[in-house]
């Protein structure tokens, strides 16, 4: 009860000094303000390469041949350049059942040239039928490349949606042929299917692709032979660590060794992503907090101030029954309400900040409910931290000392 | 005629540290104060008469010797018990009023009963009759500064009385009042005192400790003789 009466007293008290009061509660705003933009930025952050990883598809596991180091005079094929070669996908998929397809990366430059004389730049992919179950990236028309275009080194082109609109407008491109600069080659290409937009724009894929059958690259020489990486994809998420072992086990016993390639799933990349994010965004707030404890040490010193102030106050107070907690109490919950006023309005200032940088800079700021309880309890927490020392002072004054104060 | 005694004050000596000085206000004074007398503590300034009101109010303790209030030595008080004594037991009357100045009149009179835990609606209304025990009862939402000085101190009056205590210390009650005025406030001492009030009146003046029934005249520090009987009879 007498909580609330404290509470009164606090208010009017606060609302006597006004610009004063405005001012200290300034430093609150300024220092919350600043740790929910950079929370918001840092989870932005966060959200944007998350998103870009997941954006490959979940349960994707990446092979990868490593290099190492050629031993001097040593030229001839190792057992790795024998090992990492089209066939391992093959041999993946049968040594690890619970694989859907494993499909090998193989990627390079093209320039389309159109009839009109126009020339387009793409990504080329060498692709394997597999490609659209790993990949999650759905047919739109047509037909994807299949067995026979592999076993006959067809020189047959997949679009996707983008280049097949630049390409063809609105005429359908089935069927159509186009000339493209392959690395050194010129080759013709006949245009069998165009895929539907990505679910997901990611930035790890351009928007201008082709694919083709991989052994239409490799064949020509316009690809190596050997392939360095692997995509592959498993049925249920509980199966990571299995599959992971699986394949660490199969190409070791293949290589003999484990050091000449790595297994990586989509899940520890993201993982570990998550972990640097989450740094950065402590770090960010970290900063911010900065601002916050020089808020607090305002509200500290504007506390002192006062309680110099109404020392005669605190004598009569006292002279007139005020126990030592109501004398501390009525000084820190002044703290109290100019650290969470502060608290809430900085939120909103926060919250407007980060709106207004979403929009000069391209990175989204996302304002969380975990950003807003932690400037809550902090900004609490800097009021109680920096309102006790002075509201201990207040409380401990002897009665006839404060009455006599002028 | 056998008398309770509101205070007792017994070999009370209060030393100051002024520096490496040590100063005694007060060496060793012994009273009783009985319960529903009017009693006048006279003595120049310095005399330790101001020191000897703070000890009685429990605004200050002694540095050796004992107060007792209603039979009990306050020696044995925690902070909180004493806080509670002064809120319930003794009402100050300061020569400088020592009214909350943001405070209204209505405001600074309920603030012993906050500090005692009355609801809202209990104080306003023995705040009410606080002052009009005092003869105010308009302007009540005004400021303290908006009221003439006899008001000021016919509030600080109330607010002594409100928690109906059994001693009002009142220091130089009248000392910023004009004469008029401080006759006036004497007056209603006077009448508090008829209606059972035990009041004590700190003063230089010969002419306010004449209302007293019993007057103790303080010189550096002791007592200095005792007045008794026949005063408290000033119309």
């Amino acid at each position: 009860m007498w909580l609330i009466e404290a509470l009164f007293i606090s208010f009017k008290s606060l609302g006597e000094n006004k610009l004063r009061t405005f001012l200290s509660v300034l430093g609150i705003v300024i220092g919350i303000a600043s740790v929910i933009a950079m929370m918001s930025l840092g989870d932005g952050v966060t959200e944007q390469v998350l998103r870009s990883i997941s954006s490959l598809g979940s349960n994707v596991i990446t092979i990868s041949r490593r290099y190492t180091v050629a031993r001097r005079g040593r030229s001839s094929a190792t057992a790795a350049d024998r090992v990492f070669t089209l066939d391992l996908a093959a041999r993946l998929k049968e040594a690890v059942p619970e694989l859907i397809d494993v499909v090998p990366s193989v990627e390079t430059n093209a320039t389309l040239y159109l009839d009109t004389g126009d020339s387009l730049q793409t990504r080329v992919i060498g692709a394997t039928p597999g490609y659209v179950d790993v990949y999650e990236y759905p047919l739109l028309v047509g037909r994807f490349i299949d067995e026979d275009d592999l076993a006959e080194n067809r020189l047959v082109a997949v679009l996707s949606l983008e280049t097949a609109t630049e390409l063809f407008g609105l005429t359908n491109p089935i069927g159509q042929s186009i000339r493209a600069n392959i690395g050194n080659h010129s080759v013709k290409l006949t245009v069998v299917g165009v895929m539907s937009k990505k679910p997901q724009t990611a930035i790890t894929f351009a928007s201008n692709q082709i694919f083709v059958p991989v052994t239409a690259l490799t064949s020509r020489g316009i690809a190596s032979k050997s392939i360095s990486s692997f995509v592959t994809k498993y049925e249920s998420s509980d199966e990571e660590q299995h599959v992971m072992a699986a394949l660490n086990h199969y190409l070791t016993s293949r290589l003999g060794s484990s050091n000449e390639f790595s297994v990586v799933s989509q899940e520890s990349i993201r993982e570990t992503m998550n972990e640097v994010a989450s740094t950065i965004t402590w770090f960010l707030a970290g900063i911010g907090g900065i601002g916050l404890l020089v808020g607090g040490i305002g509200i500290m010193n504007i506390m002192l101030v006062s309680v110099t102030e109404r020392t005669r106050e605190i004598g009569i107070r006292k002279s007139l029954g005020a126990k030592k907690k109501h004398i501390f109490m009525q000084f820190l919950l002044e703290a109290l309400v100019l650290s969470v006023a502060g608290g809430i309005i900085g939120i909103g200032a926060g919250k407007l900040l980060g709106d207004l940088m979403t929009k000069i800079i391209q990175i989204k700021f996302i304002f969380s409910v975990r950003a807003t309880v932690i400037a809550i309890l902090f900004s609490s927490a800097v009021g109680l931290f920096f309102g006790v020392y002075p509201a201990q002072k207040a409380a401990r004054l002897n009665p006839v000392d404060a009455l006599r104060y002028e | 005629m056998s008398t309770q005694t509101a205070i007792e004050v017994r070999d009370v000596v209060r030393v100051y540290k002024l520096g490496r000085v040590e100063v005694a206000a007060l060496k060793g004074v012994s009273f009783k104060v009985h319960k529903g007398e009017m009693l006048a503590i006279m003595g120049s300034s310095g005399s330790g008469k101001s020191t000897l009101m703070h000890i009685m109010g429990c605004l200050d303790e002694p540095t050796s010797g004992s107060i007792a209030i209603d039979g009990r030595d306050v020696k044995q008080f925690s902070d909180s018990a004493l806080a509670e004594l002064r809120n319930t037991k003794i009402g100050f009357v300061f020569q400088s009023f020592n009214l909350l100045p943001r405070l209204n009149i209505l405001q600074n009179v309920e603030v012993p009963l906050q500090y005692r835990g009355v609801s809202r609606k209990a104080r306003r209304k023995l705040a009410e009759e606080a002052l009009a025990a005092v003869g105010l009862s308009g302007r009540l939402k005004h400021l303290p500064s908006e009221i003439s000085g006899g008001e000021r101190q016919r509030v600080a009056i109330a607010r002594a009385l409100v928690n109906n205590p059994t001693i009002i210390l009142a220091d130089e009650p009248t000392g910023n009042l004009d004469s008029k005025t401080g006759t006036a406030i004497m007056d209603l001492f006077k009448d508090l005192n008829k209606k059972g009030h035990t009041i004590i009146l700190v003063t230089h003046s010969r002419e306010v400790a004449e209302y007293a029934q019993r007057i103790i005249h303080l010189k550096d520090g002791l007592i200095e003789r005792v007045e008794e009987g026949g005063l408290g009879v000033v119309n």
